[in-house]
Parts: C-alpha cells; structure tokens; sequence
C-alpha cells in the first residue's frame, strides 16, 4: 500500500471520529430517542408496526411503565386493567372504545406479549421489550398482523402514527417523574 | 398518585359492579396505597367472583400479613399454592413458598 493510500484512510478514519465524537457530544443518547415504522412480513407480506422510545430511568422503572396500570393509563389509553401473569386479563379503554385481550407471555422484566381483539376487530398481538441502554432503557412495541391489503396497510399506518403519539406521551410521563431538584449535588459535603 | 388511583377505580366499580378485573384494580390500588384493610375485602369479592383468581389470592394473603394476621394468610397462600401448582405458574409458586416459609408453619 502507498503512503497516498495510508494519508487517505487516515483522513477518513479521522474524519469518522471527529463525526461520531460531535454526534456523542450533541446527542449523548446511543439511538434515536423515538422511531416507528411499518414493516411487511418477507413471507406473508403482512403488515406489522414496530416502534421504539428511549427512557432515562433504569430498565426496572422501564418495566413498570409497560406491567402497571397505574403507568399505563398515563400514556396508553385512559383506563388500563391488567393482571400481569401469563392468561391474566387485559382491558384497555380509550374514548368508550375497549380492547380486550390476554397475556400470552411474560418474561418480567424484559418482555411481555398481548393478545388482543378491538371490539369487533381482529385479533392481535402487541410485544413490549425492555432493553438497557446508556443512562437509560429503551422500550420496544411490536404490534401485528395487519392484513397484506390496502385496509391491513391503512390500519397499520394509523397505528404507527398512534404508536407514536403514546411513545411521546410515554416519554412526557416519565420526565415528569424525574427530579426537578437538585438530589446528591456534587457540591455537598463528603461524608 | 395513589389516593386518585383509587379514585379513580372505586368511581369505576361503583359504574360497572359486575366487573371483577375492575374491582381487582382496585384491591390492588388500595393494596399500593397501604390501605390494607380496605384491600382485603375488594380482593376477596374478585375471588368471590372468579375462586380461581391466582394473583389476587397472592395479593389478598400479602394484605393480610400487612395486617398482622398469619394465620389466615397462611390458609389463603396455602390455596394459591394449589392454583399456582394447577395452573403452571412458576414465578407466583416461588412468592408464594418464601411467604409460607416466612409465616412458619
């Protein structure tokens, strides 16, 4: 290899760092704090909504905003009642209309998967995931079958859009259960 | 949070009665909130209403060691133990022998 080919890839290496080095500096957060997307089934062609949201609380608090109640109905739907055990209930109210379902698993505190029916819709299944991350944890949605048609494909398209709207919901609830105050200032005494 | 959590719950069940995991939120509300003896009853009308009620069992038999009264806690998470046996459920099982082991026999 020559000496031009070695300044080039030291160029770009160095280029590279800098890059990821501004990108830390500005956005301490290892991926984007919120994303959803439609993504279609390679054998089935079917539809599923898969969604993520960052959170700066350990992934055990993560937990609780995806297994209690009293979280859930601060960003999922305004009233949530659920008994966290595989074959426990779950009913979700929002606007009168109710979701109802049951757990099929439960691998507390990293996943749990909902089955659920909307009234008089068909049946499917929601996954949360929990995953730690730097300073955090990151909650995953997984939400489908949709249909492999133009209806499949609205629903889920107005699903990724609600899936984002309850993720910033989510994200909102749990800044507001942050410390405003100062808590163990580096400043104090040492003990 | 909790008091309006159980708010909010109570003003549910007294809409729809009929309505056991309504009334299971709510014991279990109260149960978070402290109010132990008021959870006792709200979960024993879920298991009135449905005897199979695994968790609320679970709860009801915490609520009344909260209490201070072991020995009909004993007899409630001696039927859990049953259940939690019949229905599979290995976690629950798990509480369940650690509390009985605390309780004594």
């Amino acid at each position: 290899m020559t000496l031009r080919a070695y300044a080039a890839i030291a160029f770009l290496c160095g280029g590279l760092t800098a890059c990821l080095a501004r990108t830390r500096a500005e956005d301490p957060l290892p991926g984007p704090q919120q994303d959803a997307a439609v993504v279609a089934d390679a054998a089935t062609s079917e539809r599923r909504v898969v969604a993520s949201a960052y959170v700066p609380v350990p992934p055990w608090e993560a937990w609780d905003w995806i297994a209690s109640s009293d979280r859930l109905d601060q960003w999922l739907a305004q009233e949530v009642a659920l008994d966290v055990i595989v074959g426990g209930p779950v009913r979700l109210v929002s606007d009168g209309v109710v979701t109802e379902g049951s757990i099929s698993a439960v691998d507390e505190p990293t996943s749990m998967a909902w089955s659920l029916s909307a009234s008089g819709g068909a049946q499917r299944v929601v996954t949360f995931r929990v995953s730690g991350e730097i300073g955090g944890a990151r909650i995953y949605v997984d939400e489908g079958p949709f249909p492999a048609d133009a209806a499949g494909e609205a629903t889920a398209v107005a699903h990724r859009r609600r899936w984002n709207q309850a993720l910033s919901v989510l994200r909102a609830a749990v800044m507001r259960g942050l410390p405003t105050e100062p808590q163990e200032s580096p400043f104090t005494a040492a003990p | 949070m909790n008091e309006s959590r159980v708010d909010k719950w109570k003003q549910v069940c007294e809409q729809r009665p009929q309505d056991e995991l309504a009334r299971f939120t709510l014991a279990k509300a109260l149960y978070e909130a402290e109010r132990f003896e008021e959870a006792v009853p709200e979960f024993q009308r879920a298991i009135d209403a449905k005897p199979d009620w695994l968790m609320a069992h679970v709860f009801l038999a915490k609520s009344l060691v909260e209490l201070g009264q072991g020995a009909p806690a004993v007899v409630v998470l001696k039927r859990a133990r049953e259940l939690a046996l019949e229905q599979d459920h290995s976690e629950p099982l798990a509480e369940i022998d650690d509390l009985l082991e605390e309780l004594g026999p």
